[in-house]
């Protein structure tokens, strides 16, 4: 059933709290946004669930981007979520996984689901892409251009080099 | 369900039916929207292009919705495109590779008319299911940004070493 206005109100409320006591840095009360706290990051799988996780996830990101901040472009209610459009910037101040930091800044779109159990927000979803990062990070470059094609073919001759076969005995 | 969460329907059996000509008539004006690779085709003939290309390099793509959310101005589709890599794309060769991408459509409605398709997926799933990316966070990934990126990197380290 469609939300009633005033629970889209109450979740557009939790939303938006949610987003600007990131920007705050207060992520005890980001946590707190949460009936259960949970992220789903669709473009590399992983899961955190549960507030220690939540947490620790928060920390390792704005270990490694510290000024990292979001801006709500648009925001949709349907019958069992908030979905929003949104830009994350930061810049790489910090370690990331085992790469040292590059000094560099990024600015990526996202898409996240907020998930509702009638008032109650029990996961976040996010759509991204992992390759705008990096390239901005100067880590990756564009698959298609001409120095990514290269960079493929070095680095992965095997996968070119049967492609090539295969193109070349049309099967 | 309502007019246009069956309009949307339509469009993703249709397009799996590879029926690129009813697919565009679902649109009022079409129009599609990557929003990780900037590319947006605009009008008939190039969101005709694109589909081709797409069918050239997987002919066997099949797009399954996952959940469906209805909203004002729009429905947003949680979905996977799944296919196998078997024509050429944007110069590369076919791998023979399948892939199984998982995406959020967002369909774009003024009045009940479909406006635009805007598409949000990761780009370095699919290029690592057909083998020719890694995960530049795992070992071998690590490894092979350090030898095709050496001053990004080396930068980095001496940064981290002199702590600024």
């Amino acid at each position: 059933m469609p939300p009633n206005p005033l629970m889209r109100r109450k979740r557009e409320q939790i939303v938006r709290e949610h987003m600007d006591s990131e920007n705050r840095h207060e992520f005890g009360a980001t946590l707190a946004t949460f009936h259960h706290p949970r992220y789903e990051l669709v473009g590399t799988r992983e899961v955190h669930d549960g507030p220690e996780e939540v947490m620790a996830y928060f920390e390792e990101t704005r270990r490694a981007f510290p000024d990292q901040r979001n801006e709500l472009l648009a925001l949709h209610h349907a019958d069992a979520a908030v979905l929003v459009e949104a830009v994350v910037r930061g810049t790489h101040t910090g370690p990331l996984g085992n790469l040292p930091p590059t000094g560099r800044s990024f600015e990526l779109p996202i898409l996240a689901v907020f998930v509702f159990d009638d008032d109650k927000l029990v996961c976040e979803r996010v759509y991204f892409d992992t390759i705008t990062t990096l390239r901005q990070l100067g880590l990756a470059r564009d698959p298609l251009s001409l120095g990514g094609q290269l960079q493929t073919l070095v680095g992965h001759p095997w996968a070119i080099g049967r492609g090539m076969v295969r193109r070349a005995t049309g099967r | 369900m309502t007019d246009r969460e069956q309009l949307v329907r339509d469009h993703v059996e249709l397009e799996n039916a590879g029926d690129y000509t009813a697919v565009i008539k679902t649109f009022e004006r079409p129009r599609y929207e990557y929003v990780a690779t900037d590319e947006v085709y605009d009008g008939p003939e190039e969101v005709l292009d694109h589909f081709e290309e797409l069918h050239r390099a997987f002919p066997d793509q099949l797009i399954e919705v996952m959940d469906l959310h209805s909203a004002d101005e729009a429905i947003l589709i949680e979905a996977v495109a799944r296919g196998t890599h078997t024509g050429p794309f944007r110069g590369l060769p076919p791998t023979g590779k399948r892939f199984e991408q998982p995406f959020l459509g967002i369909f774009v409605f003024e009045d009940d008319g479909l406006v635009c398709e805007r598409v949000y997926y990761d780009t370095a799933t699919v290029l690592q299911q057909l083998g020719i990316a890694r995960d530049p966070l795992s070992l071998t990934g690590g490894i092979e940004l350090l030898a095709s990126h050496p001053l990004t990197i080396g930068r980095g380290l001496v940064r981290r070493v002199i702590g600024r």
